[in-house]
C-alpha cells in the first residue's frame, strides 16, 4: 500500500469498509433476534434469521478484488411450532444474542486494530 | 435496524408483556367477582398480541456505506386488542350464596387460577428477556463507541 | 446542539499552501496536493452526514465512528503528503540554487 494510492484512493481506505459491513450484519442480526424475543408468545409467529454470504467477486482492472455480500432475513424455526403455532424458543434466541455480541465486539476490535495501524501508516511512521 | 431502534423495540414489547401481566392479576382478582356493572359475573380478559414492523426500515440515509439496512422491516409486538371473554360462566353449586339462582346454582367467572398464573409467568418471561435484550444492545453501543480509541 | 463539522478542512488545507503556490509551474506539486485535498473534502463531508444522521437516528452508531476515522485518517494523509510535497519542492528550490 504506497503512499500514492492512499493519496488517489482517499476515500476508500481498505479494509475498513468491508469490516463495517459485518458489523452492520451483526446489528442488524441482533434486532431480528429482538424482534423474535418480543414475539416469543404471539401466536402463528415463526423465528427469523438473517444471513450472510460473502463472496468475492470481480478481478478489477487496477488489480484490487471486489468482495459482494449478500444479506437476506428468512424463517428460521427453533422448533415444532407450539399450540399457537409459534415456533420462537427462548434458550436458543438468549444464546444467539450472546454469540452476536461477542462477534460484533470481536470484529470492533479488529477495526479499531485496523485503524490504529492506518494512523500510523498516515503519520509516516511519526505519531 | 439500528442498534438505537432495536431498544426501542424491546421496550415496545415489554410494554406489551406488562399489559398482559396487568390482565392476568386483574383475572386473578375477579375470580369470584358475581356482580358487575354491566350485570352477571365478571367475564375474563384476553390479551391478542400480534407481529407488527417496527418502524426503523424506511428512508435510511446512505453514508458512503449502508452497512446496516435490512432487507426488510424486523417484526415488533403490540397488543391488538384486549377482548372480554364470550364464554358461558362456570355454574357452581352454591345455595349459600347470595347470588345462587332459584337452583341453587352460582355463574362464576371463567377464570382458572392456572391458566391466569401461566400467563402472567409467561408475560414476566418475555419481559425479561426484553431487559437482557436492552443490556446486550447497550453493550454492542459501548464497543461501537470504543471504534478507532 | 450544532455539532462541529469537519467540513472546514478547506482552511487547514490552505496552510502552507502559499509555499505551493510559489511553485508557479510545479503544476506536479500543486496537482498531486489537490488531489489529497479533495479527498479530504469529500470524506469530511461523509463524516458529517453520519453526525447529523446519528442524531435523527438514520445512521447507526458503528457507521458513524468508521465515518469520523476515515475522515481522520484521510486527514492525516492529506497533512503527510502535503509536508511531502513541500519538502520536495523546497529542495528543489535549493538544488536550482534559489
Amino acid at each position: 500500500m504506497s503512499e500514492r494510492r492512499l493519496v488517489l484512493d482517499a476515500t476508500t481506505l481498505p479494509g475498513l469498509d468491508r469490516l463495517a459491513q459485518h458489523l452492520g450484519y451483526h446489528v442488524e442480526r441482533q434486532s431480528v433476534v429482538a424482534g423474535n424475543l418480543a414475539n416469543l408468545d404471539t401466536p402463528g409467529y415463526r423465528a427469523r434469521d438473517v444471513t450472510f454470504s460473502e463472496a468475492l467477486t470481480t478481478e478489477n482492472t487496477n488489480g484490487s478484488t471486489t468482495m459482494s455480500f449478500e444479506r437476506a432475513t428468512e424463517t428460521a424455526d427453533d422448533e415444532v411450532p407450539d399450540e399457537d403455532g409459534n415456533t420462537v424458543a427462548l434458550e436458543r434466541q438468549i444464546a444467539r444474542m450472546d454469540e452476536v455480541n461477542i462477534q460484533y465486539r470481536a470484529v470492533a476490535e479488529v477495526l479499531s486494530r485496523r485503524i490504529g495501524m492506518l494512523r500510523y501508516a498516515a503519520g509516516d511512521g511519526r505519531t | 435496524m439500528t442498534l438505537l431502534r432495536t431498544l426501542d423495540l424491546a421496550a415496545a414489547g415489554m410494554t406489551a408483556q406488562r399489559t398482559r401481566m396487568n390482565v392476568a392479576a386483574m383475572n386473578l382478582a375477579n375470580k369470584s367477582t358475581t356482580r358487575t356493572d354491566e350485570g352477571g359475573p365478571y367475564r375474563r380478559r384476553d390479551v391478542v398480541l400480534e407481529a407488527v414492523p417496527q418502524d426503523g426500515f424506511a428512508g435510511r440515509l446512505q453514508v458512503q456505506m449502508d452497512t446496516a439496512g435490512g432487507d426488510e422491516p424486523v417484526q415488533g409486538v403490540r397488543v391488538r386488542e384486549i377482548v372480554q371473554s364470550d364464554e358461558a360462566p362456570m355454574m357452581i353449586y352454591d345455595p349459600g350464596h347470595p347470588d345462587a339462582d332459584p337452583n341453587g346454582y352460582v355463574a362464576m367467572p371463567n377464570v382458572s387460577g392456572i391458566g391466569e398464573m401461566v400467563n402472567l409467568l409467561g408475560a414476566a418471561r418475555a419481559y425479561e428477556a426484553g431487559t437482557t435484550v436492552m443490556q446486550t444492545i447497550r453493550t454492542m453501543a459501548d464497543h461501537a463507541l470504543r471504534i478507532g480509541k | 446542539m450544532k455539532i462541529q463539522g469537519l467540513s472546514d478542512t478547506g482552511a487547514l488545507a490552505a496552510q502552507g499552501s502559499p509555499a505551493v503556490e510559489e511553485a508557479g509551474s510545479g503544476d506536479a506539486f500543486g496537482a498531486a496536493l489537490r488531489t489529497a485535498m479533495d479527498g479530504v473534502e469529500e470524506t469530511a463531508a461523509s463524516a458529517d452526514a453520519a453526525g447529523e444522521g446519528l442524531v435523527t437516528g438514520e445512521v447507526d452508531l458503528h457507521e458513524a465512528m468508521v465515518s469520523m476515522e476515515k475522515a481522520d485518517l484521510v486527514l492525516r494523509i492529506a497533512g503527510t503528503v502535503r509536508n511531502k510535497v513541500i519538502d520536495a519542492y523546497q529542495q528543489l528550490v535549493q538544488a536550482a540554487g534559489g
